[in-house]
C-alpha cells in the first residue's frame, strides 16, 4: 500500500528527479524552465510515481503538465498528499 | 603559441581506487596534465600517500567504502559542492575473484557486482547530477577489463561485472551524448600491481605464465593510465561509447 507523502517531501523528489537544488524549484515552476524536465527526467518520474505512489502517468497525462502543481495534483487526487 | 595536446586546466576529476594500483598512477598521470582531484578509497593512509606523488595542488582525497551504495551520495555530494564543478571521473575501484565455477557462490557474485558494476553506476549518476557536473562538457573512464570480452577459466563473477560495465558505458555514453558528457572504459589486460600479486590468489610462476599469453609481453600501468589521460582529456571532443582494449595484442589474437 502507497504511503502518504508531505508537499515537503514530493518538492525534495522532484529536485531530486529534475536534478535542481531544492530551493531552485517551487510548486509555481514551470516545465519549460527546468532543464531536467526533459524525456529521461519524465522516465525517471514515471519511475518515482510507480514505485513510491503505484500511479502509473499515462502518456496524455504527462504530455498535459505544465507546471509542477500539476505533477501535485496527480498525488492529491490520489488522497497521497499530507495537507 | 602552441597548446599542449593534453591539459586539464584545473577541471575536477574523481578517481576512485586511488589508494594504489592503477588507480594511483592513473591520478598521478591526470595531476601531471593539470587536472585537480578528488581521490576515492578505502585506505585513508594509502590515500595520503597517493596525495603525496601527485603534481600540482587543490587536490583532496576522502575515504569512502563503496560497498556502502547508500552513503556514497551524502558523503561524497557535500565534498565535491566545495570543490566546484565536477568535469570527470575515472572509476578504478575493483576486486577481483578467481574462482571456478562451483565456487562461485550468489553472495561473492553479488559483492563483485556490487562494486565492479553498481558503485561506478551510483559514482556516475551522483556526478552527473546537473547540480554537481560542469555545464558545458564532462567525460567518465571506467577502467573494465579484457575479462569483459574474453573468456576464461575461473573469472565467471568477474568477466560478468566487466561485461556489465561494458555494456553500461555504452547506454550512459548514448543517454549522456546530449549534455556533451563523454563515456568510456578502458579494458587493460594483466596488469602487474598490488591488487594483482596479493589479491589475486595466484603464485609468482602463475602471473608469470599469464604475461607469456600476450603477444606484446607485459605492459605497465603508465600505458594504461596514458590512455585514460587522453580519454578524459577536455581536448578529446568525439570519442565516447568506446572501450579502448591496452592490452599488448591480447584480444586481437
Amino acid at each position: 500500500m502507497s504511503e502518504k507523502v508531505s508537499l515537503e517531501d514530493l518538492m525534495a523528489m522532484f529536485a531530486e528527479i529534475f536534478e535542481v537544488e531544492e530551493e531552485d524549484i517551487s510548486p509555481q515552476s514551470e516545465k519549460d524552465d527546468i532543464e531536467g524536465w526533459d524525456s529521461m527526467g519524465v522516465l525517471s518520474l514515471m519511475a518515482e510515481y510507480d514505485s513510491l505512489f503505484d500511479i502509473a502517468l499515462t502518456p496524455v497525462q504527462l504530455e498535459s503538465f505544465k507546471t509542477v502543481n500539476d505533477l501535485i495534483d496527480v498525488v492529491r487526487s490520489a488522497g497521497l498528499l499530507v495537507e | 603559441m602552441t597548446k599542449p595536446f593534453i591539459d586539464f586546466e584545473q577541471r575536477v576529476v574523481v578517481v576512485t581506487g586511488a589508494s594504489g594500483g592503477l588507480g594511483r598512477v592513473i591520478a598521478q598521470q591526470l595531476s601531471q596534465l593539470n587536472a585537480r582531484l578528488l581521490l576515492l578509497g578505502r585506505d585513508g593512509p594509502r590515500l595520503q600517500e597517493t596525495l603525496g606523488v601527485l603534481t600540482g595542488c587543490g587536490h583532496e582525497l576522502l575515504s569512502l567504502d563503496l560497498m556502502a551504495l547508500d552513503a556514497i551520495k551524502p558523503t561524497l555530494t557535500p565534498v565535491l559542492k566545495r570543490m566546484g564543478p565536477v568535469y570527470g571521473l575515472c572509476h578504478c575501484a575493483g576486486q577481483v575473484l578467481f574462482r571456478p565455477l562451483n565456487a562461485t557462490k550468489p553472495q561473492a557474485l553479488n559483492e563483485l557486482m556490487q562494486v565492479n558494476l553498481t558503485a561506478g553506476v551510483e559514482l556516475a549518476r551522483i556526478i552527473c547530477n546537473r547540480t554537481l557536473v560542469t555545464a558545458d562538457e564532462g567525460s567518465l573512464v571506467f577502467i573494465s577489463s579484457v575479462c569483459g570480452d574474453a573468456g576464461s577459466p575461473g573469472q565467471i563473477a568477474y568477466s560478468a561485472s566487466k561485461g556489465a560495465v561494458n555494456a553500461a558505458v555504452r547506454s550512459m555514453a548514448i543517454e549522456l551524448a546530449a549534455r556533451n558528457i563523454k563515456v568510456n572504459a578502458i579494458s587493460p589486460g594483466a596488469i602487474r600491481t598490488d591488487m594483482t600479486e596479493t589479491k589475486s590468489g595466484l603464485s609468482a610462476q602463475q602471473i608469470e605464465a599469464i604475461f607469456e599469453k600476450y603477444p606484446l609481453k607485459e605492459g605497465s600501468a603508465d600505458d594504461v593510465a596514458r590512455t585514460a589521460a587522453f580519454l578524459l582529456a577536455p581536448q578529446n571532443h568525439w570519442i565516447t561509447g568506446e572501450d579502448i582494449k591496452v592490452d599488448g595484442g591480447y584480444c586481437a589474437q
